[in-house]
């Protein structure tokens, strides 16, 4: 397990992380998502041991993980723009790797570097940016390590390598004792493959949730009530984090259970109600309305 | 893995990254020790045996173009084997690994002095081997030495290239430190050296800077230049065994204080100009201190002594010396003056340095130890009744063949006076005082004095006016030795330094000459007034027919005799001739010493004529 103990970061003057506090429970797919600035590349290089916190403490499996050996032996750390050394083949950098992450499986790299049409003495400067990064994906994952941070991961992989490196990892985590911690905010992209999410703001976690759970507590309903009073009470009655009136019909996402939810409407005897499914954007977005970060005010 | 494995992998690999460079230096030590070295020897003249020797030496082991191959390649290791600490990225990669900064640390500083030293030792040993083929064999000791001197002060070199690494986060930042790192010091005593000619009379400059000093034993570059230079010498070849011992001692602190900073050094400060907000003051402060005297020593001199200009530089320097270090450590020109008080502190220190100077607030114008502390006092000035040179020859063959190369000349200058006739000494220090506010007195052509400048001589004789310049190095019985510069008038100089030059001895231990048996002497020369003293003027060559046929003891006892009457009357009198004296002393050296015969030896100058040929 990765605890996250009321961690800070500063530069300078500037906060990056505030009193944060999370847990990454093993086996989990875990999705770190935020705002432009929350914080998450600098949470996952406090998570690997790169930088060292101001206040509290990084722990993996019960160890700090600054400049602890046996700590980082479990994680493997792909930053959004992989270095490799100047003039060095895929195989140079397998080498390398083989070097420091002693569990590192080189055959199932040569067999992936195939089945991705990654020719393995090719030097990497000639690669293209996305074919880097499925470079750094493959090493990440034959490092063998426990647990695999991936900053921005995804973003420059074509949507069928995407796809691929996804199932790579499910199948990854059925197989063996292996917890990627994902940070992207390209949230459609999460949503098929974290079970587990955590939201960064301004540099503090707004909230830290099971995937289902959180499906399970936000809802968005749309709905068309005749008697304006009626509605108003139900408003009053609902925990509404957002609402957009269209005439008569209204949508609205509100907290809490499905059924308390029905129960609401179906008191008011609305003209026409329906529930509709939430994706995880939606749900990023109304999460991040309530704190005043208005996605609509920016592009409007 | 064993953690034994896993470094010599690493060390392994790093070595592997900067093949290209070791590449480069295996090139340049082929072409330098073995190609170089054996068409250097094909040119050498092989009569002279030793010669050849000690030439082949020089060339293998000491040059100076191997003293700024090794220079430039340790900071250029420094660079490349530390700068993935100046990339974010490359930082990231590096720290996210399970390898401790310990061995990280350990692996590159290693790797890079191990990429320098194969190909430099490898293509050594083929050049000793290929001179020992040549029959020059004999240079095996000496070369080990140079070896060993070379690696010593490469680690030295390398160590202050990675200090810079570690401090900064941009690589020029990185560059400019080790400029700062290579000259600080030295430069500090310049500087000091230069305020204090400008504001004190009595300082009397510091030869010892440039003879091997201290100051330049604190400098990189300028130590590295003296060991070298003592194992440059053919015939007074020194290793500087010593020396080395504390360089090499001195490049092991470095890297444990890199090796520490290295620890504590945040990842973040990838791409930062300085690495440590705290010390980044700390050496903006040293930095800007003596820039801006400096910027007063410029305009001082520019304006040929005017203080208000002096000041003009301090304000000037302060402000750009400011805001450049400002800009180079935010890249923002708009935070060249975001430091005020920085700056306000800075403008109070140097205002307070400059006090001491313009008010001589510490009395060094006006200190003279008092008789009772002085151990020995030493005198040295121009203007000296008789003026001697004293030349070191070396002999090359014997007998007939024997050949006599001047080696080194240097003029005597000092009188020794010991404890129990300091008070003359202090006397005549007290009366330098008369040349105090010594101005405009002499045609401006001649020369013109201001007063607080320390000039060593003057003379107009037509209107007899004569400045003498006067050093008196102190010995203090505490151990310490003070040294002043002092002017005084002719009459001053008559008749304070006439009652030194008549102590008994003094005149014997200025021309050593009075001392040598006349059977030591081997030979007797006189010249016109010319100090060329090359090989054909020298003993056995050219010199011959100048050379003195006479009765030697007659010479030297007219020639004693002469010395001992000689008055204090005029200085820098002029003189035709010189006499040269050639001896072997008693270590077995051969000296030459060359008196001025001015119109105090007559009957020398009697002898001279009827007896040279």
């Amino acid at each position: 397990m990765i605890e996250i103990n009321d961690v800070t970061k500063c530069f300078n003057d500037m906060k990056a992380l505030d009193h944060v506090t999370a847990q990454i429970k093993e086996g989990s797919v875990y999705g770190v998502v935020g705002t432009n600035g929350a914080g998450k590349s600098t949470l996952l290089r406090l998570l690997a041991g790169i930088l060292k916190p101001e206040e509290g403490q990084v722990k993996v499996d019960n160890m700090e993980i600054f400049e602890n050996v046996r700590a980082k032996e479990r994680i493997c750390y792909i930053a959004d723009t992989p270095y490799y050394f100047a003039n060095a083949r895929v195989i140079d950098m397998m080498n390398y790797y083989k070097i420091v992450y002693p569990d590192f499986e080189e055959k199932r790299f040569v067999e992936l570097c195939g089945k991705f049409n990654l020719d393995m003495n090719r030097k990497l400067a000639a690669f293209s940016k996305g074919m880097k990064k499925q470079v750094s994906v493959l090493l990440g994952i034959c490092a063998g390590t426990k647990y695999l941070l991936c900053d921005e991961t995804f973003d420059g992989l074509d949507p069928v390598i995407r796809q691929a490196v996804k199932s790579i990892f499910i199948d990854e985590v059925m197989k063996r004792d292996f917890t990627p911690v994902i940070a992207s905010h390209n949230l459609r992209e999460l949503e098929d493959i974290c079970d587990h999410v955590g939201l960064l703001h301004k540099g503090g976690i707004l909230f830290s949730r099971d995937m289902e759970d959180m499906k399970a507590d936000i809802h968005k309903v749309q709905y068309v009530i005749g008697n304006e009073q009626q509605e108003q009470r139900m408003l009053g009655e609902l925990d509404v984090m957002s609402r957009e009136t269209r005439g008569t019909l209204s949508c609205i996402t509100v907290r809490g259970s499905k059924e308390e939810l029905i129960m609401a409407i179906e008191a008011r005897k609305p003209l026409f109600y329906e529930i509709l499914p939430l994706s995880l954007e939606e749900i990023f977005i109304s999460e991040t309305e309530v704190i005043g970060y208005d996605i609509k005010d920016i592009i409007s | 893995m064993t953690s034994k494995t896993l470094s010599v992998k690493l060390l392994k690999e790093s070595i592997k990254r900067n093949m290209a460079f070791g590449a480069l230096l295996t090139l340049i030590f082929f072409c330098y020790f073995p190609v170089g070295g054996m068409l250097y020897l094909r040119s050498l003249d092989p009569d002279f045996t030793l010669v050849k020797l000690e030439e082949l030496y020089t060339y293998g082991g000491n040059n100076p173009v191997l003293f700024m191959i090794t220079f430039a390649s340790a900071a250029l290791m420094g660079i490349l084997q530390f700068s993935y600490l100046h990339s974010r990225e490359k930082v990231d990669f590096y720290h996210s690994f399970p390898v401790r900064r310990e061995k990280i640390f350990g692996i590159q500083y290693l790797a890079g002095v191990i990429i320098w030293f194969i190909p430099y030792a490898v293509n050594n040993v083929f050049y000793l081997v290929l001179c020992l083929g040549k029959g020059a064999g004999g240079i095996g000791v000496k070369t080990a030495e140079s070896v060993a001197a070379h690696l010593v002060c490469f680690m030295l070199v390398y160590g202050c290239m990675i200090l810079a690494m570690m401090l900064t986060g941009k690589i020029f930042v990185a560059i400019a430190g080790m400029m700062v790192i290579s000259v600080y010091i030295p430069g500090i005593r310049l500087l000091a050296d230069g305020l204090m000619s400008i504001h004190f009379a009595t300082y009397s400059g510091m030869m010892e800077f440039f003879q091997g000093g201290t100051v330049m034993k604190l400098s990189p570059v300028s130590v590295y230049y003296l060991i070298v230079r003592d194992m440059m010498q053919t015939e007074g070849y020194v290793f500087p065994k010593e020396l080395l011992l504390a360089v090499l001692l001195t490049a092991l602190l470095i890297a444990v204080i890199c090796f520490c900073i290295y620890k504590r050094r945040n990842s973040e400060s990838a791409g930062n100009s300085m690495a440590f907000m705290m010390a980044a003051r700390v050496i903006k402060f040293l930095i800007m201190v003596p820039c801006v005297l400096l910027c007063y020593v410029f305009f001082w001199g520019m304006s040929d002594g005017s203080t208000l200009w002096g000041v003009f530089g301090l304000v000037f320097g302060l402000i750009i010396f400011s805001g450049l270090i400002e800009f180079i450590y935010t890249l923002d020109i708009r935070e060249i003056f975001r430091d005020k008080g920085q700056i306000l502190f800075t403008a109070v220190i140097c205002l307070a340095v400059m006090a001491e100077f313009w008010f001589d607030l510490t009395g060094f114008d006006k200190w003279i130890p008092a008789e009772k502390e002085v151990a020995s006092a030493e005198i040295s000035m121009g203007g000296m009744p008789v003026n001697t040179y004293q030349l070191i020859y070396s002999e090359y063959g014997t007998g007939e063949s024997a050949q006599y190369v001047c080696e080194y000349l240097r003029e005597k200058e000092n009188i020794e006076i010991g404890e129990d006739q300091i008070g003359l000494v202090i006397d005549l220090v007290k009366n330098t005082g008369e040349m105090a506010g010594f101005e405009e007195t002499a045609d401006k052509d001649g020369g013109i004095y201001q007063s607080g400048q320390n000039y060593q001589y003057y003379i107009d004789k037509e209107n007899d006016i004569y400045r003498l310049g006067l050093e008196v190095t102190w010995n203090l019985k505490n151990g310490k030795t003070e040294i002043r510069s002092y002017s005084l008038s002719k009459r001053m100089w008559k008749e304070y330094f006439g009652k030194i030059w008549e102590l008994p001895g003094v005149k014997e231990a200025y021309c050593p000459v009075l001392n040598v048996n006349t059977e030591d002497i081997l030979a007797v020369i006189k010249d016109k007034n010319d100090f060329n003293y090359s090989v054909e003027e020298a003993y056995g060559s050219e010199g011959e027919e100048e050379k003195f046929s006479g009765d030697t003891g007659e010479l030297m006892e007219t020639l004693e005799e002469e010395i001992r009457n000689q008055e204090i009357e005029e200085p820098y009198k002029e003189y035709e001739n010189t006499l040269t004296v050639i001896y072997r002393d008693t270590d077995g050296v051969i000296y030459g010493e060359i008196i001025n015969l001015t119109d105090d030896f007559p009957k020398t100058e009697a002898l001279l004529s009827k007896n040279v040929s």
